[in-house]
């Protein structure tokens, strides 16, 4: 540190005041990171840490894997608490309302920029992603990282074998409802017929090949088909702009046009044209061992669709409702963030390194890398246009649908995300409620309005609980 | 004959014992305290903001439907679960205690599954019954059972009933075996000459006298049905459809872990806390008496 | 009130042949004591009896019926066990009721059977008593009993008195024997203790290694012995066996030191010089001046009488009996008299009976 800075905010006090302060960079500074990415994406946040650390002599980053998304915020938490949170924590999408809530455990992005000096632009990032990391006023929480929205996959071979044009695949819901009847008439009832009158003749039954087909599934139901829902349509799924505003909000997702979403799913079961499949990523495989013809999920999952699907897959644009909305409107992301976190005795210099640390993720050069090795969207526009002009989309037809998507509209109060504190919490409720509803236990009025009834509860004890 | 050592002093034994207190007070009672420190408070997941409300998370618990049906289930997940897994072990080790050849092997087959961790048995459950790709879940289809566990909760239940049971059919398997073991072959062998056979001689002899053993079986079997089957269920239905599979223990853990609901998750980790003490006491009154007379 | 009759049994465990072929008949009635040391397969042969263990060779036919291959609950039969084999969670009521219900008698009836049981052997204050509320010899009372109730053909004992401690062991061996005598139900005793063995026996089969070796009255068996091993193991201290050759044409028996002993009861076969073993039990050994001089190394005093063990003078070891305490010094003199002289070929170990 060739300055000492005198800094604002609680942490900063023992800061100016410690004889740590070094005068000269002899000894780089050292800053942790904890992450959830595992597998191949573990192997990027390597390679990211490895540039970084040959990029930055000064600076010597750690990048520890902490597990799941929830065992990293919770580790995070913790450590907190005790004392130790590390420098720059992931927390998914879901965890936003809580960092935000979490006060002077984190160093929001715009008071880190402004506390080291360092030029992070909010500008530099894509508006659907940046927007659900920012507040209200546009200034950054958190550093935008791995980002994916929700898209369509759908199967080319099925589309082919039903008579429907696979590079047209459906646009609005009363399209894919219409699909997927076609779908089943023509793809899946005569699969299953054969691989029935297989397995009665061959003693095991159904040994190769799945025996029920289905038109349509989805992955992460709440997320896709009811928060991204609301944001296509542009339609608030909770008040004060889904969160945005204040901790007040209370849950809208049970309007009409929730509830014909859900009564739209409920007739695709009764028609045979549906499969629910489990809650989150867990009805992905439906898609790409190709039980089900069209997967709704996210972007993020191409990766896996790659290495497992045997037939000609294709990546397309959320449908719509024209009876909500006349055109669509923006998806917004989901994925996670990087969020700096504090500590006692933390130093300027630790807070400098990290702010380095996040503008070092903002190269084009970095962003593009990240995107086209992950699978997830770039998260800066120049990401995204260098990745264009390497000529990646045009080698990989689809992958730019997820950018498409994001850019689809200028961002609305409605298309920026969700911004409610225990948000994993009232997925969980949403699920729970649909399940009923798929098992015909109750309608989609009332298994939304119970939704909304139970989520406010669980808003109010957030509420409560931060002291809001 | 009694064994007594006589130390000389306190040190020696307060040194010896230390490991064990020290362990029992950093990994019981420190955290039980603080959880029930917890549940009279309302705090954030950061504990920036505590407020203590005396026992209006209790309240809230015992007020919530859906507590009180998180109760009803638990409750019919670990009768169930015993008596899937005891009546199992109980056949299982009625048949391996007889001569015959590869009894050795037969039953360290049987003990495995113990060894198996609830992740694992969980994904070999999937892979068994998943309709898609699971040998049974499709079989069952192929046969027009509405087999969908991601839907149908009474399913979803019975799934991970035969998971949490079969990963403890082993540890009864090992208890019976060794309790039929310690019956007198004599006192069975007169049974036979007065004349008893087969299932009349089981109900009426062996069964009593294993009793004992059964009894201590039923408390283990509850105790690990409320608590130990947490990973074998979170990693098959995370407590779903609905809340049909969420056990008093799941519920916990989302409320704590996922919901990051301090309050309420330490309130209901006091109340299992009190449950299993209530089970233990209940086994060690019943047994003390058994054997003081 | 049964016979039994039981022809060539064998049994083996695995290669291992532990009965060599049994072949026996029991009168109505008779009480049969089967001896033999540890191993013999005596308790083998009840079990088979019995129907706990499957023969793999023979018959055995009880009060005329092939019971061979029943199932022991077809057979009638009850046994008392070496550790009772009480049913511990039943009171001593039930365990005698047991074989009553199974066999699904009425109420009433059970209860006057196990009353009148309990009257023989005086258990009446005990019915309501668990196993573990009852002494060693209240135990075998009522295993006792639990086999009377039944009221079956034959009674198998197996050593069931080798749990109680000496006192108890000598008034149950008589109890035994009085309802034995007055129930007259056929029986088959097994015990490795002489003295049950003689008392107890209307006949005694003698067994060593599978192979019954003497089947006879119990004086038959203790007068007569038919072999070194049943002469050594019936008697106690145990009938001295000294190493001798046959002489004299074959009247007598020189001993290893020299002394010649005429036979009492007539000439045995044999060229001059076979190798016999004569056997003298300790009580029928003389003191007499002018005898074998015999260095005494121990004395053992019983009470009324006392065991003297010794050696001759080519060092062979002898055990004398004599009545009262021993008064007399470390050294005496011994004379055998023929009349209680016992002879067997050494080669085969059996009894040499005189030529008639």
């Amino acid at each position: 540190m060739k300055r000492r800075t005198l800094l604002a905010g609680a942490a900063a006090a023992p800061v100016a005041a410690a004889p740590v302060v070094k005068v000269l960079a002899a000894e780089p500074v050292k800053i942790t990171w904890w992450h959830s990415m595992s597998g191949a994406l573990g192997d990027q946040v390597a390679r990211i840490t490895r540039q970084f650390n040959a990029a930055h002599k000064d600076i010597e980053l750690t990048s520890v894997f902490k597990g799941s998304y929830p065992d990293t915020l919770n580790a995070s938490i913790a450590a907190w608490r005790a004392g130790k949170a590390p420098n720059v924590a992931q927390v998914f999408d879901v965890g936003t309302g809580t960092m935000l809530a979490a006060g002077p455990a984190v160093k929001q992005i715009w008071q880190l920029a402004k506390e080291t000096g360092a030029d992070i632009k909010p500008a530099t990032y894509i508006p659907a992603v940046r927007g659900y990391y920012s507040l209200p006023d546009g200034r950054l929480a958190s550093m935008p990282f791995n980002s994916s929205t929700a898209v369509m996959w759908y199967n080319k071979d099925a589309f082919k074998m039903a008579g429907l044009d696979p590079a047209k695949p459906p646009q609005t819901w009363p399209e894919v409802m219409q699909a997927a009847r076609v779908l089943k008439a023509k793809w899946a009832d005569p699969l299953n017929a054969e691989a029935k009158s297989a397995a009665a003749k061959s003693a095991a039954p159904a040994a190769k090949g799945s025996l029920i087909r289905y038109a349509v599934t989805t992955s992460w139901l709440t997320w896709i088909q009811f928060e991204e829902f609301s944001a296509i349509h542009n339609i608030p799924f909770a008040s004060e702009d889904d969160g945005f505003k204040g901790l007040g909000a209370v849950l809208q997702c049970n309007s009409p046009a929730h509830v014909a979403q859900l009564q739209r799913f409920m007739a695709m079961q009764k028609e045979g044209t549906f499969k629910y499949g489990g809650r989150d990523s867990a009805p992905d495989p439906l898609f790409y061992t190709g039980v089900a013809a069209i997967g709704f999920g996210s972007s993020a999952g191409r990766g896996d669709i790659v290495r497992n699907a045997k037939f000609d897959f294709g990546e397309a644009l959320m449908p719509w409702d024209p009876a909500v909305s006349k055109t669509p409107h923006n998806t917004f992301i989901g994925g996670a963030s990087l969020w700096a976190m504090t500590a006692p005795h933390r130093t300027a210099a630790e807070y400098k390194a990290v702010a380095a640390f996040f503008q070092f993720l903002a190269l084009p050069e970095q962003d593009a890398m990240w995107a086209q090795n992950s699978g997830y969207v770039p998260v800066t526009l120049a990401g995204d246009a260098l990745s264009r002009k390497q000529g990646y989309y045009d080698k990989n037809p689809g992958t730019d649908v997820p950018i498409q998507s994001l850019l689809r509209s200028p961002v609305t109060p409605y298309t920026r995300g969700m911004r409610l504190g225990r948000l994993p919490e009232i997925r969980n409720i949403l699920y729970e409620e649909c399940e009923l509803a798929f098992a015909g236990k109750k309608t989609a009025k009332q298994a939304l309005d119970e939704t909304v009834a139970r989520g406010n509860v669980v808003l109010r004890a957030f509420q409560k609980s931060v002291g809001g | 004959m009694e064994r007594r050592t006589i130390f000389a002093g306190w040190k020696l034994p307060l040194l010896l014992v230390a490991p064990q207190l020290v362990l029992t007070f950093v990994f019981f009672y420190w955290p039980a305290l603080v959880a029930a420190y917890e549940s009279l408070t309302r705090t954030d997941a950061f504990g920036i903001h505590v407020v203590f409300v005396g026992l209006a998370n209790f309240r809230d618990l015992f007020a919530d439907p859906l507590y009180r049906a998180a109760i009803l289930r638990t409750v019919e997940f670990c009768a169930a679960v015993t008596a899937l897994s005891l009546g199992l072990g109980l056949v299982l080790a009625v048949a391996a205690d007889r001569e015959l050849r590869g009894r050795n092997l037969y039953r360290v087959l049987m003990i495995w599954p113990y060894a198996v961790a609830p992740a694992v048995s969980a994904v070999l459950w999937i892979l068994l019954l998943n309709p898609q790709i699971g040998l049974v879940g499709r079989f069952l289809i192929a046969h027009g059972i509405r087999w969908d566990y991601a839907l149908n909760g009474s399913q979803a239940m019975l799934m991970v009933v035969l998971a949490s049971a079969w990963k403890q059919v082993s540890y009864n398997f090992i208890f019976v075996l060794a309790g039929l073991q310690s019956i007198p072959k004599a006192v069975i062998e007169a049974a036979r000459m007065d004349g008893a056979r087969g299932l009349y001689r089981f109900r009426t002899v062996v069964l009593p006298l294993l009793s004992p053993t059964l009894f201590f079986l039923v408390v283990v079997d509850l105790v690990y049905a409320a608590f130990d089957t947490f990973g074998t269920i979170w990693a098959m239905t995370q407590g779903g459809p609905a809340q049909a599979t969420q056990t008093l223990v799941v519920k916990v853990y989302n409320d704590g872990v996922v919901n990051l609901d301090l309050g309420s998750s330490s309130a209901q980790s006091v109340v299992l806390m009190v449950g299993v003490v209530a089970l233990t006491a209940l086994q060690f009154r019943f047994l003390g008496r058994r054997s003081g007379t | 009130m049964a016979t039994l009759v039981i022809e060539n049994l064998r049994k083996s465990f695995g290669p291992i042949e532990v009965l060599h072929g049994i072949d026996l008949e029991l009168a109505s009635g008779e009480m049969l004591v089967i001896v033999g040391a540890s191993g013999c397969g005596k308790s083998t042969l009840l079990r088979l009896v019995a129907g706990l263990e499957e023969p793999t060779a023979g018959r055995i036919i009880l009060d005329g019926r092939d019971v061979t291959r029943l199932d022991p609950s077809a057979r009638d039969i009850a046994m008392v066990f070496q550790n009772y084999a009480l049913y511990p969670h039943m009171s001593v009521f039930d365990n005698m009721a047991y074989g009553l219900r199974i066999r699904g008698l009425p109420k009433a009836e059970i209860g006057r059977r196990v009353q009148e049981t309990a009257a023989l052997l005086g258990l009446e204050p005990l019915l309501a008593r668990k196993p573990r509320q009852l002494s060693g010899g209240q135990r075998q009372r009522v295993a006792m009993g639990r086999a009377i109730v039944r009221e079956p053909k034959l009674f198998l004992f197996d050593e069931p008195l080798s749990n109680l401690d000496a006192k108890l062991r000598v008034s149950m061996r008589a109890e035994i024997r009085r309802l034995q005598r007055r129930l007259g139900v056929t029986s088959l005793y097994v015990t490795h203790d002489q003295v049950e063995a003689m008392t107890l026996g209307d006949r005694l089969l003698v067994m060593h290694l599978g192979v019954p070796v003497q089947l006879a009255t119990p004086m038959e068996v203790f007068d007569r012995p038919a072999n070194t091993y049943v002469a050594g193991f019936i008697g106690t201290p145990a009938m001295n066996l000294l190493d001798a050759t046959l002489t004299a044409g074959g009247t007598a028996a020189r001993l290893a030191g020299g002394t010649v002993l005429a036979f009492a009861d007539g000439r045995r076969e044999g060229e001059e010089g076979r190798q016999l073993t004569v056997g003298i039990r300790p009580e029928h050994v003389r003191l007499e001046a002018g005898g074998m001089a015999l260095a005494i190394d121990l004395v053992e005093p019983l009470g009324s009488e006392t065991v003297l063990l010794g050696r001759l003078e080519d060092e062979t070891l002898l055990s004398v009996k004599v009545h009262g305490a021993w008064t007399g010094g470390e050294r005496t003199q011994v004379s055998i008299p023929p009349a209680s002289l016992h002879v067997f070929d050494s080669r085969s170990g059996l009894r040499l009976d005189p030529v008639r």
